[in-house]
């Protein structure tokens, strides 16, 4: 059964231009997002993985354009869409957004419900009491008790928690088919990061969502994503299901990605960290972005850019080490310890 | 750590109190927390948000006044009122670094500038050896003596952070609080900077107070591990025994919230949510008592004997 694809993104590029000068954040990616599944995009800051999904909205900074590449999304090519007219039938109604600090994402002079009816009016067509009783019941249903009285009060009222619990449902309250959540909990607690991130899944199963989970941590997607996306200076370098990128990862920077992770490190010794800074982006990048960090680099790495090689219909990663003719490299150990469950006794 | 048990502690914290609030509404953030820190440790407080665990180490830096109890550092009371002798010793020896690096340096200050400005609390140097102080202390975190000329905006997240940290080497301390000093971080720099933190630890024999609330952060550094609830210590362990053996409900809920990166691991957790009326206080008051040799737990007597049993049925590792 071939799931359908609800968006497909073909060699998108986005140039900045800062200062006379122009910076490549997107550099030809390519993706397609299935129908109902759950895609985690994962890489440094400044990989441009935020930058990626904004295009999807018509979010990007004055500054930025899409020089080059089409974004489908039933049948209309969003990368042509030039008036805010335009946007705003896909923005919030077809595709909505989590933002990651829900301190600054909520209006603080206006009350929760107010807040929420707004997305409900304007979206779904309903007014006064029944987008009241609406707003009522998508509380409830991310977790919000006493709804009603929790309506009247203003964001300063809630807990970062919950804050990013109301977030969450003025963007599911547009019933929206995609949900983008940029670093949902990066500004959240532990505990709270593993609740929202359950509500996220309950969610999705009950409003039938397609979500992106866009984040720097590869420890939070494991439980949340169905397809793993591995971004690095402009670029998805591997893509694959969860169990392929995590137990079987082949692109030099998701090991080190993975192998960075304090709760692979073993006490006492140090924790592998990626040397160097990421690439200038104003500057033309030859060959392999990361190879200049990348300890297995070869030398056509730095000439030419690898092409995606395909390790299994789901699994392909863009990097030389995977060409029949490149020297056998195994990755790092500690990946091979991730493999076989071997950590952790929690 | 069973050598640290006979060692002298470097800094004894007992019953300490800190309240904020007017006198008729008093909000004690901290309530009668005891623990103490042995030289060359690293000792971890873990706890959500609105716990108190940085109200304690403002506390500790005599930022925040203390209520209740006292806080011994050497053997020598430091909270309350001390000599002025005592409070300069004091500035220099303890020192903390920041969850925030894009907050806490001065934006319109050179590097040089902020990272020796303690010095200027403690007799005079010639503008040379300042100078000479600065580039040292930079070296030390792994930045070049040039950047001493460069304002904070120039500087990444993580070199930001090591600025923040030379800054509070060039004062020679013996005790570090390193409040959330990774949070702020992207997960591939906060390698590097836990690295180069235990790297200073080895080279100097630091001792460092590391406050955080991500578990698995702090079992990479920590010896010792308290988790602080609500203003109250509720667990202190080791940190193998703590993972091992979590007995009170609040860290076993901290444990479950470990983002694990292994997607079979991860799909099929079971989150724990602690709730705070699972105990039965009304007839006994909970005690913090040591339940195994270094391992202490806030109970009553019936949910020590609970503990107990747990304990037993586990296999020792």
């Amino acid at each position: 059964m071939e799931p359908n694809i609800i968006l497909s993104v073909k060699d998108l590029e986005v140039k900045f231009s800062l200062r006379g000068k122009t910076l490549n954040a997107i550099r030809g990616v390519s993706l397609d997002l299935f129908e109902g599944e759950s895609l985690a995009i994962v890489g440094e800051s400044g990989s441009g993985k935020s930058v990626f999904v904004k295009t999807f909205m018509g979010l990007l900074d004055v500054n930025g354009t899409i020089t080059g590449g089409s974004i489908l999304y039933n049948g209309q090519d969003l990368a042509k869409f030039k008036t805010e007219k335009e946007w705003l039938t896909v923005r919030g109604r077809e595709i909505a957004m989590v933002l990651q600090d829900p301190m600054t994402s909520l209006n603080p002079l206006k009350t929760i419900g107010y807040q929420i009816c707004e997305a409900i009016e304007l979206h779904q067509n309903l007014h006064g009491p029944a987008a009241k009783e609406t707003a009522i019941q998508i509380l409830e249903d991310v977790g919000i008790s006493d709804p009603e009285r929790r309506m009247k009060q203003y964001p300063h009222e809630f807990s970062g928690g919950m804050r990013q619990r109301v977030v969450i449902a003025i963007a599911v309250a547009c019933r929206p088919k995609i949900l983008i959540c940029d670093e949902p909990t990066t500004a959240l607690d532990v505990t709270i990061q593993a609740q929202i991130l359950s509500l996220l899944k309950q969610l999705k199963d009950k409003y039938h969502l397609t979500t992106v989970y866009i984040t720097h941590d590869l420890g939070v997607v494991a439980g949340v994503a169905d397809r793993v996306a591995v971004m690095y200076a402009g670029d998805i370098v591997e893509i694959g299901t969860c169990e392929e990128v995590f137990y079987s990862p082949r692109h030099p920077y998701t090991w080190a990605l993975l192998s960075s992770l304090p709760q692979l490190g073993t006490k006492g010794e140090e924790l592998f960290s990626i040397p160097g800074t990421p690439p200038n982006l104003f500057a033309e990048i030859r060959g392999d972005a990361f190879a200049p960090r990348n300890p297995y680099a070869l030398k056509i790495d730095y000439v030419k850019r690898p092409p995606y090689f395909t390790v299994s219909p789901t699994h392909k990663a863009r990097t030389w080490l995977l060409d029949p003719r490149a020297p056998k490299v195994d990755p790092p150990e500690v990946i091979g310890k991730l493999r076989k469950g071997g950590f952790g006794s929690v | 750590m069973s050598e640290s048990t006979n060692r002298e502690p470097l800094l004894e914290v007992r019953n300490l109190k800190v309240t904020f609030g007017s006198k008729r509404h008093p909000f004690p953030a901290v309530n009668d927390v005891s623990f103490d820190i042995y030289p060359g440790e690293t000792f971890g407080l873990v706890g959500e948000s609105g716990s108190g665990k940085t109200t304690i180490g403002r506390a500790i830096i005599r930022i925040n006044p203390v209520s209740g109890g006292e806080i011994r550092y050497k053997g020598q009371t430091i909270s309350g009122k001390i000599s002025r002798e005592l409070d300069r010793e004091l500035t220099r020896k303890i020192q903390m670094i920041f969850q925030d690096p894009m907050a806490s340096l001065n934006e319109r200050a050179k590097v040089s500038y902020i990272v020796s400005e303690g010095l200027n609390n403690c007799g005079h140097l010639s503008e040379a050896e300042r100078m000479r102080a600065v580039e040292k202390a930079l070296s030390d975190v792994g930045l070049l003596p040039e950047f001493a000329s460069r304002f904070p905006h120039e500087f990444s997240g993580g070199q930001r952070q090591r600025i923040g940290i030379a800054r509070a080497l060039i004062m020679q301390p013996e005790f570090i609080i390193a409040d959330e000093p990774i949070s702020a971080l992207d997960v591939s720099i906060r390698a590097q900077v836990l690295n180069l933190l235990s790297r200073l630890q080895k080279e100097r024999g630091l001792t460092y107070l590391f406050i955080a609330h991500d578990l698995s952060v702090v079992r990479f550094i920590s010896d010792r591990i308290a988790v602080i609830h609500k203003g109250v210590i509720v667990e202190l362990a080791e940190t193998e025994q703590l993972f091992a053996h979590p007995l009170h409900p609040y860290t076993r809920a901290l444990l479950s919230a470990i983002p694990m990166p292994d997607p079979s691991i991860e799909k099929k957790k079971q989150l724990i949510v602690y709730d705070p009326g699972q105990h039965d206080y009304s007839k006994e008051k909970p005690v913090w008592c040591e339940i195994e040799p270094g391992h202490f737990v806030l109970a009553n007597q019936p949910e020590l004997e609970e503990y107990r049993r747990q304990l037993e049925e586990k296999p020792q590792k």
